[in-house]
């Protein structure tokens, strides 16, 4: 009875978590019916690369939406940040270290964009706006539209082998994902990222500073983006200067599909996980299936909105 | 005036001095000075906006004062925030609720300790093992892994209690704890308090109830215009006089009750059952002009009727209204024929906290202020400006923020918007709830002065006394049941409580 009981409670904080996973594992059966290539490990390998810049950013948007706001600057983040661990892998910097400007680059962008939100209070939405626009056109400019080319020799897959690199990058991103899980939910820090987003005024009266909060979870996300940013740079000989075009939209679709609350407060790493999942995998399956590419972006789009209307639905009910 | 003068200081724990703090240049508090004594209750009472809620704010350090200075236990505190306060023993149960409503109870009750400790790290499960023991101690059962959003107002109320005393505090302030509680719950806050009181630890208490502060307060300190006009031993002073030093004049009559001609029936309710929410066969009928009370537990169904009638539960039968049917299915249907509805929870339900005063009066009266569609700047500002004068609602301007309005200014302003809406059948949710004495005396007058011009009053309320004095019948709810109804004449206190209680 007790078991039953526990049982149902668990189903029920995790219902929008569950019903994301039923829908990858409809997906998937879908798939294996309809076409069998589909589950070739190197179909696997090379979706799983594809969406590992999604899915590293994913985990910092979702933070930065925990906390009610919003960062829609991460793909042009993203360029810029590859272009930075380019120019400076061409440079002679060791790869470690190219990468590694990328990140302080990304922090660097995240801690301008958080500062003004945090500090000056000026809504995240038009701070980020700003920095998308600011960041895409100023790329542009400097690079006029040239893609970085003769990158180094041991730039690419980190000069180890591709299956090998996908390998180290599932260990990273399985480690990414775990602790980012395992702070917000066992870190001081963490659970002030939550109370912060749930409500402020409350927030602030019980001592947390959600001005550095807020400061922190940009900041920490713009990290973030310079790491997938280096990281996908590493899968081609040359480097786009309009990387990551859309990126921002990828990300916050795969959060808000994942159960988290646009308004802040309430959302899992696992939700957010499995809605890249779910939305990583939808494309590359209508193609498999054979639907017009046409259509990939409308069913995206439906699987959004469905989920985003499941998601209210359940909150009302509570 | 003196007593405090006398007192050795080291037995003060709190004392604060010559606090001065403004808001945009309305000045809120002015040379406040107040000691706290170990194991005291010591009572703040004021008018709306007088400036309570401010002096509590500033104890916490979540405002900071412009003047003056705060000590504790003898030391004074150079720069102040919650955490600060937190770790000189002090805690605080606000007027606005400050619980986060996306997290668990035990999360909402550990928090502010933990924010307090340098682990950098939660424990889950004593986290819910401490909450459970917190809640049980105050002879509540909730689980503590349900978010605290999902909670009624009551209970949310225990878990601000519970987190308030989790944290041991030694200096204790209370900014209206029972407001939104019933007797039955206010007895055991008042009984928790008094083994607070027992193990030496100062309570701020801050109600509008003044029963309460007289049966539980030991000192009263009375604040006007963010003056502090008196501090006075509680045996010493009555309630009238109390009154008078609040605010600044004397009130005559408490309820101004007047019979007046009762009409035809203008609400009649049929056996209404709504078994999801929890009401069950459900008859009565309110005539034009007449104050029909509804009182009971929190919980017993009050509320729920009340949002049925209006379209925001789902109405599973008709209603009469002057005796013609009509199915209810939303808001808009409920105000078309008629019905006017001011909710409980008016921090949630009621103001728009951006919008100004006068916008948020206007709100539900948009076509009476209106000419050919458009909304006249003029006849708003004429509502607003008669409902602000009325209801003697504190603003700077009627084109204030209402977020910047005190707890109880706040409420007035949702108040008014729906007096100002004049529908045939009104209902009014624990109308004076929060509101001082003399703007409740003002609410009552009008509410008799809506029934005098033929309107159908519904008014629930937990206040006992309110009930009587006010209502020309009353129906007593019980576990979603009207368990009986009283006519004015044969109302006693007891007779409601017994069946409330389920024992009629
Ligand atoms: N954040 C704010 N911005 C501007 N003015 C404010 C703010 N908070 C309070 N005030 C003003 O300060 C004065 C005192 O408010 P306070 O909340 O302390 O009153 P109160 O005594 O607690 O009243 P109530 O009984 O209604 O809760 C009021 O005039 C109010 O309008
Ligand atoms: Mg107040």
């Amino acid at each position: 009875m007790r078991i039953f009981e526990e049982t149902i409670r668990l189903a029920r904080t995790w219902s929008r978590e569950i019903g994301v996973a039923a829908t990858i594992v409809l997906l998937y059966a879908v798939l294996f019916f309809g076409g069998r290539t589909y589950f070739s490990a190197e179909n696997f390998g090379d979706l799983f690369l594809a969406n590992l810049p999604v899915l590293i950013v994913s985990l910092g948007m979702l933070l930065i939406i925990l906390t009610g706001q919003i960062d829609i600057s991460v793909g042009s983040q993203f360029a810029v940040c590859s272009v930075i661990a380019g120019v400076a892998a061409k440079a002679g910097m060791p790869v470690a270290l190219a990468g590694l400007a990328a990140c302080a680059a990304g922090a660097l962008f995240g801690a301008i964009g958080g500062g003004l939100v945090a500090f000056l209070r000026i809504p995240s939405i038009v701070v980020t706006l700003a920095m998308m626009i600011a960041l895409r056109d100023g790329l542009r400019w400097s690079t006029q539209g040239a893609w970085i080319e003769n990158l180094p020799p041991g730039f690419q897959w980190l000069s180890l082998t591709q299956s090998r690199f996908t390998t180290a990058m599932a260990v990273l991103a399985v480690a990414l994902v775990a602790a980012t899980a395992a702070g917000l939910r066992y870190l001081k820090a963490g659970r002030a990222v939550l109370a912060t987003g749930s409500s402020e005024a409350a927030a602030r009266i019980t001592g947390i500073r959600t001005d550095r909060v807020v400061f922190s979870v940009f900041a920490l996300t713009g990290a973030l983006t310079g790491l997938a940013a280096a990281l996908n740079a590493m899968r081609f000989h040359q480097i786009p200067s309009n990387a990551g075009l859309g990126l921002e939209m990828k990300v916050i679709a795969a959060v808000v599909v994942g159960g988290a609350a646009i308004t802040g407060g309430s959302g899992t790493v696992i939700g957010a996980v499995l809605g890249v999942i779910l939305l990583g995998s939808v494309g590359t399956a209508l193609t498999f299936l054979g639907v017009s590419a046409y259509w990939e972006q409308a069913i995206q789009g439906a699987i959004i909105l469905a989920a985003v209307a499941i998601n209210l639905a359940g909150r009302r009910r509570e | 005036m003196s007593h405090q003068d006398e007192l050795p200081v080291n037995r003060a724990i709190l004392a604060v001095r010559d606090l001065e703090k403004s808001f945009d240049g309305v000045c809120a508090l002015h040379g406040v000075s107040l000691e706290l004594r170990a194991g005291e209750v010591h009572a703040i009472v004021g008018e709306n906006g007088a400036g309570k809620s401010t002096l509590t704010k500033i104890i916490t350090g979540a405002i900071q004062a412009d003047a003056g200075s705060i000590e504790v236990r003898g030391h004074s505190i150079e720069r102040n925030d919650p955490n600060v306060s937190r770790a000189l023993g002090i805690a605080a149960i606000y007027q606005q609720p400050a619980l986060f409503p996306h997290l668990t109870v035990a999360e909402n009750i550990a928090l502010p300790m933990e924010m307090g400790s340098s682990r950098q790290t939660v424990n889950w499960k004593s986290r819910n093992r401490r909450a459970t023991s917190l809640v049980e101690s105050f002879g509540a059962t909730i689980d503590p892994r349900r978010l605290a959003g999902t909670l009624s107002m009551a209970d949310q109320q225990i878990v601000e209690i519970a987190k308030a005393v989790g944290a041991d505090a030694k200096i204790l302030l209370m900014d209206e704890p029972t407001a939104v509680l019933t007797e039955r719950e206010v007895e055991r806050v008042f009984a928790l308090i008094r083994r607070l009181k027992a193990d030496g630890t100062g309570i701020l208490y801050i109600s509008h109830r003044l029963e309460e502060i007289l049966a539980i307060a030991d000192r009263i300190t009375v604040l006007r215009d963010g003056h502090r006009v008196a501090c006075r031993n509680a045996a010493e002073v009555g309630r009238s006089e109390l009154i008078e030093m609040m605010v600044g004049r004397s009130i005559a009559s408490v309820y101004p009750k007047r019979p007046v001609p009762i009409g035809n029936v203008a609400l009649e309710v049929r056996g209404l059952s709504n078994e999801r929410e929890g009401l069950r066969d459900i008859s009565f009928a309110v005539r034009a002009g007449e104050i029909f009370g509804l009182t009971g537990m929190v919980g017993a169904g009050r509320t729920t009727l009340a949002r049925t009638l209006f379209g925001l539960a789902p109405a599973p039968s008709d209603v009469f209204l002057a005796g013609r049917p009509h199915r209810i299915h939303s808001p808009a249907d409920a105000m078309r024929f008629g019905i006017g509805y001011v909710p409980e929870d008016r921090r949630r339900n009621g103001v728009i906290l951006e919008m100004e005063v006068a916008g948020n009066i206007s709100l539900a009266n948009l076509k009476s202020v209106s000419r050919r569609g458009l909304v006249s700047a003029r006849s708003e500002r004429e509502l607003a400006v008669r409902y602000v004068e009325r209801l003697r609602i504190k603003t700077p301007s009627i084109a204030t923020a209402a977020g910047k309005l005190s707890g109880g200014n706040q409420q007035k302003v949702a108040l008014a918007r729906w007096l100002a809406t004049r529908p045939r059948v009104l209902i009014l949710d624990e109308p004076t709830q929060g509101v001082d004495v003399g703007s409740k005396a003002e609410i009552h007058e009008l509410i008799v002065d809506l029934a005098e011009r033929g309107m159908a009053i519904l008014l629930i309320s937990s206040e006992l006394p309110e009930i009587l004095g006010m209502c020309d019948r009353i129906g007593v709810f019980n576990a979603g049941r009207l368990a009986g109804i009283l006519a004015s004449s044969e109302a006693t206190q007891p007779r409601i409580m017994s069946l409330a209680l389920g024992h009629g």
